[in-house]
């Protein structure tokens, strides 16, 4: 590790990728906060993101002269994002409850505008957003929230298009009927 | 072939979704991945444009398998590179919008970490702080949000909390503005309609404003920003003169983070730190403006 960090000072320049667009630089420069809140949609808890994050990009660089430049960046790494984010979850340890999660426990002021009215109202729909089934998740969010074309949505996830419809009819029904069970059994 | 877009999730929760996914990650967790990651992946492409600062830090730091709590491996370089990050000189000027502000926001806070950064981030903040235009973000036309008409609107609840607990649970579409006619109920003359605020506050203006902030709240809570920005809007316009001056534009603030109008957001807390110099609300509203995970590095820095 010490000749790696002493062997960045003459900077090796290393041949840009076969994609002759987007270097790993680039990526990460460009895209690092958008992995990071990919893999929080997905459940990673706070604490973790810097790891998974840092997993992702590793597997982003090596596979990136796979990237195929006709695709959209987003969706290629959100599929990264996603299959980190799907092991992490397996592991029993990483099974937890989400709703409290957004708890401060180093910070217990009283109401100081309750607490940024339960910052910002975020919450309800955070909580919401996690009660969705992992894969279900994910379509939704990549549709719905990225907005990407369905086709690449089910390819970037690796199902079929129909199966990624299901999943999102199934993802807006469920997330729906969430959002009504924590308004209306929400106390704190 | 088209695809049902909306179905039946609610709008102010697809909005607030997708806001959220436009928050950036903590201030100084691109840094460490960054290190971890080690220049042998990231520098290599030699014209990165990194901050030089962080890229000696990285070089620095690639030697020790850094860790999420270590981020005094990165030193002054780091809070430099910080300081040039918008979210925090914009945390910093809204700190240093009163020096009274600094003195109550650590005194109430007292997080040696937090304040030092503030401290350090100050110079740089000063330089960029943003001239306070607060007409761009509650214009007085205010397109965007209809308002009803005064008096077409109900009145508000006599007390505040079965009032938010109701709207909680309503379509957002209920939330038109109370007009005045709590007051005028008992007033004999007849008051002019639109009802500017009044010189003297009586009890029961003063709880239908209430009434009113706690609509708002109730909006936030449930997510609908776009909600409670139209009550905070609608209250500006009632009430430009009024005790609750404070808490309506701590919520407004706080909507605007909400339906992603961060830019608006931070030249109204500048003013509101400005204005407010000791308010208990500014650590939440500086909270509300940082990246909200920036909170979950302070426990082990603050020691």
């Amino acid at each position: 590790l010490e000749a790696l960090a002493t062997s960045t000072d003459r900077a090796v320049p290393r041949p840009a990728p076969p994609t002759g667009m987007l270097g790993f630089p680039e990526i990460f420069e460009g895209q690092f906060d958008y992995v990071w809140n990919s893999l929080r949609r997905l459940g990673v808890r706070e604490g973790d993101l810097e790891d998974l994050t840092h997993d992702v990009f590793v597997a982003v660089h090596r596979k990136l002269e796979d990237f195929d430049p006709g695709r959209a960046l987003r969706p290629w790494l959100f599929g990264f994002a996603f299959r980190r984010a799907s092991d992490y979850r397996r592991l029993a340890r990483n099974r937890f409850e989400v709703l409290e999660a957004s708890g401060d426990p180093a910070d217990p002021s009283p109401d100081p505008l309750e607490r940024a009215i339960q910052r910002q109202g975020l919450d309800l729909a955070r909580a919401a957003l996690e009660a969705l089934e992992l894969g279900r998740r994910a379509v939704f969010i990549l549709h719905d929230l990225d907005e990407i074309p369905m086709p690449d949505v089910a390819r970037e996830l690796g199902i079929p298009v129909n199966t990624a419809y299901s999943r999102l009819r199934l993802a807006r029904g469920e997330l729906a009927r969430a959002v009504s069970r924590l308004q209306s059994g929400d106390k704190p | 072939v088209t695809f049902d877009h909306s179905a039946n999730v609610p709008e102010h929760i697809l909005s607030a979704l997708k806001a959220d996914g436009q928050l950036a990650a903590p201030a100084g967790a691109r840094g460490r991945v960054l290190s971890r990651l080690g220049v042998g992946v990231v520098a290599a492409g030699a014209a990165v444009a990194l901050p030089s600062p962080l890229s000696a830090a990285v070089g620095k730091a690639t030697g020790t398998s850094v860790t999420p709590g270590a981020s005094g491996v990165f030193g002054l370089g780091l809070v430099k590179t910080l300081a040039a990050h918008p979210i925090l000189s914009v945390f910093a000027t809204l700190a240093i919008g009163s020096s009274v502000g600094v003195g109550a926001y650590t005194a109430l806070k007292p997080k040696p970490t937090r304040a030092l950064v503030v401290a350090n981030v100050v110079e740089v903040a000063r330089r960029s702080a943003p001239s306070p235009a607060e007409s761009r973000i509650f214009p007085p036309a205010a397109p965007t949000v209809p308002l009803a008409p005064p008096t077409a609107a109900p009145p508000p609840m006599p007390t505040s909390a079965p009032a938010a607990d109701e709207l909680a649970a309503a379509p957002t579409v209920e939330q038109s503005p109370p007009a005045p006619s709590a007051d005028t109920a008992q007033n004999p003359e007849p008051a002019l309609v639109p009802a500017p605020d009044l010189p003297r506050s009586g009890g029961a203006r003063l709880a239908e404003q209430q009434a009113l902030l706690d609509q708002a709240r109730a909006a936030l809570r449930r997510g609908d920003g776009a909600g409670a920005l139209a009550i905070v809007t609608g209250h500006e316009r009632l009430h430009p003169v009024t005790e609750f001056a404070e808490e309506r534009d701590a919520i407004g603030i706080l909507a605007l983070v909400m339906v992603g109008r961060a830019d608006d957001a931070w030249v109204r807390a500048e003013a509101f730190a400005r204005r407010h110099p000791t308010s208990l609300f500014l650590p939440s509203i500086q909270r509300s403006l940082r990246p909200r995970d920036a909170t979950t590095r302070k426990p082990e820095a603050a020691k």
